[in-house]
């Protein structure tokens, strides 16, 4: 770990366009690989109803809630299909020598759940 | 009788007995294989739009010549039934933008057929998605089309779509004048009702224009192809709709206990775009219909036996609505398999 970065997972454990669930400490988070190649990490919680992400899919570079099909856009966590309206939380993630690492000041002040 | 109102009293009950956007039973399917089946999309889902259009413009064209003949009440009750019951499953299948990649063709084709279906498209969005998140939860779900106990008028006026028509109707008019009723309210946000209220505009001008249409030329004949469809055609989808959920448990965090799958043949499927595995549905939303038989041949050694036909669903359905209305705790019993109880 170095300037607040930690390894979450190696690239090879993400298929392309899949996503897999990671804990960084007391945070649960998804890392979505697109299908151009990019590693991006997310808050794991739909921000429309209590759902998992991490049991959501990927088609392209969206992601897709497994409760109510809402859509994300995984490089900048924008809702892109109702009933996501509010932005995931996004997290800055670089690849290392094979190392997916995130740094988990988030990027964005959304993510917080629909009232 | 309990208060099916939605944000009703049962709402708090509901609340506190954990069954509120709760977590849900899923049975076991490898991640590999269900992520085939949600995003591999094939060329079905065009293929079948394409030829439901051509089927509406065939038997709309038949029953345009037909009309003044013996002829026009079978063109009539085709059009009509493709018109008023089977858009019901386009609604549905392109609401849950599943049928194809990009949001926006299937939010088109959602539109169109929320009008056939006589649905404002933007609340029903909202109010299905509260019916994904809390199956048949009262208090909660909006779409419990069967309140215990079913009087038999209601279950024979919903064959004509009357009761949906009204209700609708009502839900329109007060969109319109920007007050929508509490239970709108309750699972719609607040910022998307100004959207309810362009829709509800929207239909209304449709309707009126049909309406001065018909006064123009003296003749209901274009409300018989605009408009009345949503209802004199709903009787299928009434026959299907019955098959989904009525008589099953209430307020249940599993959709093993309170949706049916039901077999049925290549024709109905095909109308009704494979809604039939509608407990497979309700669990895997994500699953478009086309690959909801595979889904099925995965997982139904940990679902309750399918239907085998659509008889037998109705048998068990009307028989607990029947038994429903002497003890309003019934449901029907469902046999869980052994290993995934
Ligand atoms: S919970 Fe994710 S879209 Fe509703």
């Amino acid at each position: 770990m170095s300037d607040g970065w930690v390894t979450v997972c190696k690239t090879g454990d993400v298929g392309r366009e899949d996503l897999i669930q990671v804990e960084v400490g007391d945070t649960t988070l998804i890392v979505v690989h697109t299908k151009d190649g990019r590693m991006c990490a997310l808050a794991s919680e739909c921000t429309h109803g209590r759902a998992n992400l991490a049991d959501g899919f990927v088609h392209g570079s969206t992601i897709e809630c497994p409760k109510h099909n809402g859509r994300f856009d995984a490089i900048t966590g924008a809702p892109r299909a109702t009933p996501a309206r509010i932005a995931l939380e996004v997290f800055e993630t670089q690849v290392m020598g094979g190392d997916v690492q995130v740094r988990l000041q988030g990027q964005s002040s959304h993510g917080r759940r629909e009232a | 009788m309990r208060d099916y109102t939605v944000g009703g009293s049962e709402e708090a009950l509901a609340q506190a007995n954990g069954l509120v956007d709760a977590d849900w039973y899923r049975p076991h399917v490898d991640r590999s294989v269900l992520k085939t089946l949600v995003t591999s999309r094939s060329r079905i889902p065009v293929i079948h739009l394409a030829i439901w259009v051509v089927l509406l413009v065939v038997t709309g064209w038949w029953a345009n010549t037909a009309w003044g003949s013996a002829w026009a009440l079978p063109a009539f009750l085709a059009y009509g039934t493709l018109y008023g019951s089977t858009s019901d499953a386009r609604w549905h299948e392109f609401g849950h933008r599943t049928a194809f990649r990009r949001a926006w063709t299937n939010d088109v084709v959602y539109s169109v057929a929320s009008f056939m279906t006589f649905r404002e498209p933007e609340s029903w969005r909202w109010s299905h998605a509260r019916h994904h998140s809390d199956t048949i939860v009262v208090g909660r779900d909006p779409e419990i089309a069967f309140p215990r106990p079913t009087s038999r008028l209601r279950v024979f006026a919903e064959f004509f779509g009357l009761l949906s028509a009204r209700n609708e109707l009502v839900k329109i008019a007060r969109n319109m004048v920007g007050r929508p009723a509490a239970p709108q309210r309750n699972y719609q946000p607040a910022d998307t009702l100004r959207k309810s209220q362009m829709w509800s505009w929207v239909f209304f001008l449709i309707l009126v224009f049909v309406a001065v249409w018909c006064a123009m030329i003296g003749s209901v004949k274009p409300a018989m192809f605009i408009g009345f469809p949503s209802v004199y055609g709903k009787w299928l989808l009434m026959a299907y709709g019955i098959t989904q959920h009525a008589g099953l448990s209430e307020d249940v965090l599993d959709h093993r206990m309170n949706t049916r799958t039901v077999h049925m043949n290549a024709i109905h499927r095909f109308l009704y775009l494979n809604m039939n595995y509608h407990l497979e549905h309700h669990i895997f939303p994500n699953v478009p219909y086309d690959a909801l038989p595979r889904l099925h041949e995965l997982v139904k050694d940990q679902l309750p036996p399918a239907h085998r036909t659509i008889r037998d669903a109705w048998r068990e359905a009307f028989d607990a609505m029947a038994r429903q209305r002497a003890d309003q705790s019934y449901s029907a019993t469902v046999h869980l398999p052994r290993s995934a109880a």
